[in-house]
């Protein structure tokens, strides 16, 4: 019997604008009221506490403790008819105890390049990160998914599971709290360099071994979820934990991050479809603009898309990130965008693309049936096996446009390569603007190949340039928007057209949020190809639009909606 | 008339070799590990906060520009500052950033101090609390001066 008073909840702070319910923060008593208050939210996401089932040294699913039952937490989900998911935490995360590592465990600490333990600041409260890296952790984890497994008895079709990756988005990226370079990882990772052979260890470096030994341990705790759950497993998926991680913790010590780099967070976060959890803004009058943000991005539509996947939502006609850019793997080794930020390409986009591609590497054989129209795809051959190669013919020929980086090309795929492209219709030039392009195209196809290790030779700050001829020599129809001041941030957003839209190829939305505490006056022009079509969510934004000119009044804290039709050349 | 709290500035700084260990090949890493050292070490500034007002990043760039006449190199960390010889250009460097920020005191510590304050935390406060004892402090002389300037001027009054 609880002898307090239940607290009533405040505001998104148990059940959050973007889904996720904290159910050990409340009583099990509740639990359905703070649901119901969230009528329109699709999802009731479950971020399984491990440490919290520990109820004197035993896992504890609601026999003891009934605020523990996650089958009970189902139930009242499926009652209010939320697509519920339980979310398995793969990586440190700032939202429980010691990062979800139970007290028994944490001994050691994560740390960063720097070698700064690694760590969040949550309200006053430091939340340390202990290691992943760490045996005992691997251990414990595995045993905490097996019993949580085996004592959820709820139906298969009541819930889907999801193994979640937590982080923090700075500079524009997501910042793993799985990625450590503390002492427990370079134990493992010194024994993982002996065990090379001689070879490889005259040939590989340590930037690119380090990324795979890290994603080979992550794999590890994945597999532990998705073999326990197999039959309700959804997928893997990234969160993005707004104003925590290393440089968010270290200004919130000394100062307090602003209002915009939160801003910008938010908005991050939805161009790299993460998930942004806004639970750690201050909930004061600075909140309104940022509630806003997550009002209009993060729907149930951008939901689906970062759980049901790539293919599934590539005809939405609701808005979804615009992403004119594609990264892409293939099945031999996977060193995500590595080299395309050595050849200076990733900061290339950042400055001139901002926020229209997605930095997450995608399957080459999830590409077989999305719409390529007005995108680029940068592959790499050394990321791809015999098989990818001919995954990759056949987008091509299908009217892909892709850059292809062959440092690294083995001898037989290099002979297949010269012969598909060897065909009469294709056609070849080359270009020489400080590194050799090779292009080759046919009808609406195309392919530039290079190679990247010829980037060495060139000075960093001409890599700029470069890139910005090749992707002007494709074509491709956009403009980017960008406050100097940095107070009036923007996000771009793209759906299909509807039948009454057939004019135009691409319906664009372009939302602008002036996250300062001053008046703003922003004007751009148009580019030939795009045709403003209405205004809305128009909150203290005043819009004058002469011929090209678009003009616009922003007050402090306000924001504003563009959708334009494109037309393609 | 109350006089204005002026604030502090507080500086993180860590050292590293020049050249990212990362571009190293396998065995020229297993080389360091045994003791076989494969570069000299420097020191970079990974972030200064100025308490209150945030993180003064892109001025601490341009100071160090002016002082060095060269850019601070790339780093992993796009905000990092440096290389500097020593702590006592890291120092020189800090104190003059507190004069132009019109701080009242530059806090240094590094990477070490700092994960020795945090390992015995328990809370943000604590924390801070923790790294404002055991900070090397660099008081801003310019603003003891004008402090006593104005207390003259009132005390007259």
């Amino acid at each position: 019997m609880s002898l307090t008073t239940p607290e009533k909840f405040s505001q998104n702070d148990i059940y959050t604008e973007e889904g996720l319910f904290f159910y050990w923060k409340t009583t099990r008593v509740l639990w359905d009221e703070i649901i119901s208050t969230n009528m329109f939210q699709k999802y009731l996401i479950i971020p399984v506490n491990w440490t919290s089932h520990l109820v004197a040294g035993e896992l504890d699913f609601g026999k003891k403790r009934k605020e523990l039952s996650l089958d009970a937490l189902i139930e009242i989900g499926n009652n209010h008819g939320k697509t519920v998911i339980l979310l398995f935490s793969i990586s440190p995360n700032p939202i429980q105890t010691n990062g979800g590592v139970p007290s028994s465990l944490a001994y050691n600490y994560s740390m960063s390049k720097n070698g700064l333990n690694s760590f969040s600041i949550v309200g006053d409260e430091l939340v340390k990160f202990y290691s992943f890296f760490d045996t005992q952790v691997y251990r414990g984890f595995s045993e905490f998914i097996r019993k949580t497994a085996k004592a959820i008895k709820s139906s298969e079709d009541s819930y889907r599971v999801v193994t979640g990756e937590f982080g923090s988005i700075d500079g524009g990226e997501f910042n793993s709290f799985f990625d450590d370079y503390g002492n427990c990882f370079k134990k493992s990772f010194a024994q993982y360099l002996t065990s090379l052979d001689e070879r490889d260890k005259k040939v590989k470096k340590i930037g690119a071994l380090k990324s795979t030994f890290s994603a080979f341990v992550k794999s590890l705790y994945f597999k532990e979820v998705h073999r326990q759950f197999s039959s309700v497993f959804l997928c893997h998926q990234m969160i993005g934990v707004i104003n925590t991680g290393e440089r968010s913790g270290l200004t919130n010590t000394f100062s307090k991050v602003s209002n915009i780099s939160l801003g910008n967070q938010i908005i991050d976060s939805y161009a790299n479809e993460i998930i942004p959890l806004t639970w750690n803004i201050e909930k004061n009058g600075r909140y309104e603009i940022f509630s806003t943000q997550v009002k209009q991005l993060i729907n149930s539509t951008y939901l689906d898309r970062c759980f049901d996947g790539f293919s599934d939502t590539e005809d939405s006609i609701d808005f979804l990130p615009l992403s004119l850019f594609t990264f892409v793997k293939g099945n031999k080794i996977d060193d995500g965008i590595f080299d395309w930020r050595k050849v200076g390409l990733l900061s290339f986009l950042k400055n001139d693309y901002e926020r229209c591609f997605n930095t997450k590497v995608v399957n080459l054989e999830r590409l077989r049936d999305a719409a390529l129209t007005n995108k680029i795809i940068f592959v790499s051959a050394k990321n791809l096996n015999q098989r990818d190669f001919f995954v990759l013919k056949e987008i091509f020929v299908s009217g892909a446009q892709i850059i292809f980086d062959i440092s690294g090309i083995s001898s037989d795929d290099e002979i297949f390569l010269k012969q598909f492209l060897a065909e009469r219709e294709i056609k070849k030039e080359v270009v020489n603007i400080g590194i050799i392009f090779s292009i080759f195209s046919t009808g609406n196809s195309a392919m530039i190949i290079f190679d990247s290790s010829d980037f060495e030779r060139i000075e960093e700050n001409k890599s700029a340039k470069i890139w910005s001829k090749v992707i002007k020599s494709f074509s491709m129809n956009h403009f980017s928007f960008k406050d100097n001041d940095g107070g009036v941030i923007s996000c771009w957003r793209s759906r299909s057209t509807k039948p009454s839209e057939m004019d135009f190829s691409e319906i664009r939305r372009l939302s602008l949020y002036n996250i300062s505490d001053y008046k703003k006056e922003i004007s751009f022009k148009m580019i030939e190809g795009f045709y403003l079509l209405k205004s809305i969510d128009q909150q203290n934004v005043a819009l004058e639009k002469e011929g090209e000119m678009i003009k616009m009044r922003f007050s402090p804290k306000s924001s504003i909606s563009l959708d334009f039709g494109i037309i393609y050349e | 008339m109350s006089d204005r709290k002026l604030s502090n500035l507080y500086l993180l700084y860590y050292t590293a070799s020049e050249q990212s260990g990362d571009d190293s090949f396998v065995f020229q890493h297993l080389s360091k590990e045994e003791g076989i050292p494969i570069g000299k070490l420097f020191f970079w500034i990974k972030g200064i906060w100025e308490e209150n007002v945030g993180e003064v990043s892109s001025l601490s760039k341009e100071l160090y520009y002016e002082l060095m006449g060269l850019h601070s190199l790339e780093q992993d960390d796009d905000l990092a500052v440096g290389p500097f010889q020593n702590i006592e250009e890291i120092r020189r460097f800090a104190y003059i950033l507190c004069q132009q920020l019109n701080c009242s005191t530059v806090k240094l510590f590094s990477v070490d101090d700092f994960n020795e304050c945090f390992r015995l935390s328990t809370s943000k406060s604590d924390l801070l609390s923790k790294l404002n004892e055991c900070a090397d402090d660099l008081e801003n002389l310019d603003v003891q001066k004008s402090k006593s300037f104005f207390n003259k001027i009132l005390s007259r009054n």
